[in-house]
């Protein structure tokens, strides 16, 4: 008995020894973050804020990720591969190729391939499974007119489609026949798709007629070919094309993962490191969806991720404890085994002092969202220190810019359909003095519609704070003085959003427009603003919009062009300029960076010009952190990124 | 007796099924659509609408409502909107830990309360009234997230940074974490419990039957605890049922300000922030079936401290 007493002593000390120094770097011990709120699942599919993607990002992981460096002063942005080891585009930017890394393990002890990375997406492209960012993040394959975007003209009485099945009948590269026909029927046999017609039908019958069988029947289809124009039926096609880059995907072989777009799109690196497209274990999937499908059941509870920290205990509103995936692949730069840690615990602190408390006492060692007035205090904290990263949150007062605005009497003339109002309003704001003051100087003035992480940022803006010269466009507006005006805003959401929706109601007041302030619950606000422009009756709203793939696309796109009106997408102002759209559109399919640029730079000019919005500020993000707290990095899209944290 | 509980029993029925139908309507009436909160801001409307299908929000009000309480009578509560797993369990688990934090208040409440309301009528305008009347004003005019930052700050922070040592500050755990949270919710109901002694056992120490007992030489401690505080108990104990059963629908701003994972906590933060209706129906449900047995315990007790109240 004593000598195993013994041996195990040795063992354990040389256990202690290992688990030691190793050249700064120490390895072992448990880090304890503190975040306002807890996370909403662990499945990619099935979660909205970044809270849950700070932590969802430790377990699962994603084909690419975004790094952010400062290269000569300026940040930049590099995609670099995390389960991908490289990836290739062809020459019309339609077809992907991901190397996979490999001798990759998921949680589960399964190995990585290309089918779980096809099964992954595939679900989370899934209709049926309503992923929040499917739309957004990883385009739109619903049974909608998108399905069929765009035709080739055989003759006068035929159109033919191409259209890539994912599920329903095998098989790729389906085509669409119209044939003449006595009445409009749709018939699927095998990989063709039929549709009679009678003379005179017109494409957007046909595309309804051909979704309404797809839907009715569970198919799945997303085209895969341009066409090309040339008959009234066509354009009527193209009429119905809503934005976005159907997605197919495929597996060629167990290290190889094909993604075909129906348009080129730049930016599919930046969304293919969304949390959204992350990839988890087939094993448990397959299960889960057999269970419940098609999108699994108790996903949300437990996923098998490739990530350096496993999922070890999850007490919703208490904590989820993380451990360390001592298989995990990455290696730090001297060959050592990451991550250093043993444990990672989120606690939920949901109210801000308790939170500061917490970490003052040391018994948490990381802690988000400190607050503003906080800051003096804490840095006079011998232990802790604060780091300050900017988000890539921009915080508006977007404007309904539509001509009237229903209300009972069947409608008003809306002043903000007026660009001159618009751009007073901008110039009346003083945006310097809602940073200084109300921000704590912890945000940044807007000078873009975008922040400058993102690619594509140029300058364009302030808009300075010229009262005189607001009253001169008022006047040149011909409006009537007092200007009245109703503006709802959020309670809670966006830091101190309450106090500058009140600082913008006095500014606006000085310049004789009368604000009417409606402080609403987020969730009821959302609704009020995502109305189609006919029952829309809000004028002014305070929104944030993050722009998380770090590409102008993401930021511009869903929130300027005018095929992203409400309900649903996000231009809930419902501005719409031609030429923006066209550059937006050119944006999004053109490859070379440099033309993107340039491209972005017109586009935000055209906008900026236009004023749809008032540009408030850029928020901070206030991280608290321990001293003894070493490597732990804020990442600009509101992520912690903890695998190369370790505690001295 | 027990036809009494029985009869108590079937009418809490009825009380139940209105909270039912008055929750089932209140959090479908105000503004806000659950399938956009599932879907997030990106969601399109192709998306909204199979979400709404799926749900069956999609479909007439009563419809629903019919639904619902068919699958109550089957003891289902329904599955939540956004994790589309039961919320029975969930609920249930939340309910306990209020529960746990809520006898501890309750605990705090009847010490602190019994003891400050006896000693200032024992002396009715002294010192030691005019403190403990004081303590109790202030204490149920303090608001609750001030009272639980500064109770933190003294006894977790400072107290750990002069001797080496503090009190949990947030979270559920060991009975140590119990002690704040369990003072800052039970401190109203402490003063309100205070002063409703205090007034009570002032009226009771005139009767003439106090008199008796002191003129036959029964010593103070008897008078007041074996003759004054018994017949004092009745309105002690109505306050204290009333306070229990309000604090079991979870105390929200205590459970924040502790991150506290109790009820009231659950129906803000997962229920109604986010417009899961089947978690705030089953959490009120729950909540309201506490209420009502509780209030039923403090009726069955006023026979029990005063037998000349009978239920037969």
């Amino acid at each position: 008995m004593r000598r195993y007493l013994l041996l195990s002593l040795i063992l354990a000390a040389g256990l202690l020894l290992a688990a030691g120094d190793v050249g700064g770097q120490k390895v072992g011990g448990k880090l304890v973050i503190a975040q306002g709120t807890d996370a909403e699942s662990v499945d990619p599919i099935n979660f909205t804020a970044s809270p849950t993607a700070s932590i969802m990002e430790h377990i699962i992981q994603t084909l690419v990720r975004l790094d952010v460096e400062e290269v000569r002063g300026e940040l930049q942005t590099t995609p670099k591969g995390v389960l991908a080891e490289s990836w290739s585009v062809s020459a019309d930017g339609k077809a992907w190729i991901f190397n996979l890394r490999k001798g990759i393990k998921f949680h589960d002890g399964t190995d990585l391939d290309a089918g779980a990375v096809k099964l992954s997406l595939e679900r989370a492209l899934h209709p049926d499974c309503a992923a929040p960012f499917r739309g957004a993040v990883l385009g739109r394959l619903t049974y909608s007119p998108a399905l069929l975007t765009t035709g080739a003209v055989a003759n006068k009485n035929a159109i033919v489609w191409r259209a890539n099945v994912l599920s329903g009948p095998a098989g790729n590269d389906v085509s669409v026949a119209l044939t003449a026909g006595a009445s409009l029927g749709v018939s699927v046999s095998g990989s063709a798709i039929t549709v009679t017609a009678p003379a005179g039908t017109t494409a957007g019958a046909v595309i309804k007629a051909v979704n309404e069988h797809a839907a009715a029947n569970k198919l799945l289809w997303a085209t895969n070919a341009a066409g090309s124009d040339g008959s009234g039926a066509v354009e009527a096609v193209a009429a119905t094309k809503l934005s976005g880059f159907a997605t197919s995907v495929g597996a060629p072989d167990a290290n190889t993962v094909s993604i075909s777009l129906a348009s080129p799109f730049a930016p599919l690196l930046q969304h293919m490191a969304h949390t959204a497209a992350a990839i988890v274990s087939a094993k448990r999937v397959r299960d889960a969806v057999a269970a419940a499908p098609p999108c699994g059941k108790g996903l949300q509870d437990r996923v098998d991720g490739t990530g350096p920290f496993m999922l070890k205990e999850w007490r919703r509103g208490e904590r989820m404890v993380l451990a360390k995936n001592p298989n995990y692949y990455e290696k730090d730069a001297a060959g050592r085994t990451l991550p250093y840690l043993d444990e990672l615990e989120w606690r939920v602190i949901p109210d801000d002092a308790a939170r500061m408390i917490e970490l003052e006492r040391g018994t948490v060692q990381v802690a988000v969202r400190v607050p503003p007035l906080d800051v003096a205090r804490l840095q006079r904290d011998p232990n802790i220190a604060l780091d300050f990263t900017t988000s890539v949150r921009t915080i508006y007062i977007g404007m309904n810019v539509r001509d009237r605005i229903p209300d009972r009497e069947g409608g008003a003339a809306n002043p903000l359909a007026n660009r001159l109002v618009r751009q007073a309003l901008n110039l009346c704001v003083d945006k310097e003095a809602i940073v200084r003051t109300i921000m704590g100087g912890q945000a940044r003035v807007s000078d873009a519609p975008i922040v400058p992480q993102v690619f594509g940022y140029s300058k364009v803006g302030p808009y300075p704070f010229d009262p005189a010269r607001a009253a001169a466009l008022l006047r040149e507006a011909g409006v009537t003085l007092p200007l009245r005006l109703k503006f709802h805003h959020p309670r809670g959401r966006y830091v101190r959003d309450v106090q500058v929706a009140q600082a913008v109601q006095a500014m606006l007041g000085t310049c004789r427009v009368e604000v009417e302030l409606i402080p609403m619950e987020f969730v009821s606000f959302l609704a009020l603003i995502n109305k189609a422009p006919s029952d829309a009756e809000h004028q002014l709203y305070l929104l944030g919009w993050g722009t998380i793939t770090l590409d102008a696309d993401y930021g511009l796109y869903s929130l300027y062009h005018s095929s992203q009106w409400p309900p649903g997408p996000f231009n809930r102002g419902y501005y719409k300029n031609d030429r923006a759209d066209t550059l937006l559109q050119q944006g999004r399919e053109e490859s070379d960076p440099a033309k993107r640029r340039a491209i972005y730079a017109d586009a935000m000019r055209v906008i900026w010009d236009d004023a749809p919005w008032i540009y408030s500020h850029s928020e901070s993000q206030i991280t608290g952190i321990r001293k003894n707290v070493k490597g732990a990095d804020v990442h600009v899209t509101e992520r912690l990124i903890l695998w190369k944290t370790w505690l001295d | 007796m027990l036809s009494y509980i029985a009869r108590r029993l079937l009418l809490t029925i009825p009380t139940l099924l209105g909270v039912t139908f008055l929750v089932f309507a209140v959090v479908r009436l105000q503004p806000g659509d659950p399938a956009q909160e599932i879907a997030g801001q990106g969601a399109t409307r192709e998306i909204l609408e199979a979400i709404r299908q799926e749900l069956g929000l999609d479909r007439p009000f009563l419809t629903q409502y019919f639904d619902f309480m068919e699958k109550l009578f089957r003891g289902d509560l329904g599955k939540s909107l956004k994790t589309k797993e039961p919320v029975a369990p969930k609920i249930w688990g939340r309910f306990l830990h209020t529960l746990e934090l809520t006898l501890a208040a309750m605990v705090v409440a009847i010490l602190i309360g019994s003891v400050a309301g006896i000693i200032s009528a024992m002396r009715p305008y002294s010192l030691w009234d005019n403190v403990s009347m004081f303590g109790a004003l202030f204490g149920v005019s303090m608001p609750v997230f001030w009272q639980g930052i500064m109770l933190m700050l003294v006894f977790s922070l400072w107290l750990q940074q002069w001797i080496g040592w503090g009190l949990p500050a947030t979270g559920r755990g060991t009975l140590l974490h119990l002690i704040l949270p369990a003072i800052t919710l039970g401190t109203s109901s402490a003063a309100i419990i205070a002063r409703m002694v205090r007034s009570t056992m002032l009226e009771i120490l005139r009767q003439e039957y106090i008199l008796t007992a002191q003129a036959k030489g029964a010593s103070q401690r008897s008078v007041i605890f074996k003759h004054a505080l018994r017949n004092a108990l009745i309105p002690v104990v109505t306050v204290v049922g009333l306070a229990f059963g309000g604090l079991l629908s979870g105390a929200v701003l205590t459970e924040t300000v502790f991150a506290w994972p109790g009820i009231g906590r659950l129906i803000v933060e997962e229920g109604i922030l986010t417009r899961d209706y089947p978690i705030v129906q089953g959490a009120i449900l729950l909540v309201a079936l506490g209420f009502v047995l509780v209030n039923l315990l403090v009726d069955l007790f006023y026979a029990y401290i005063d037998p000349r109240i009978r239920y037969d």
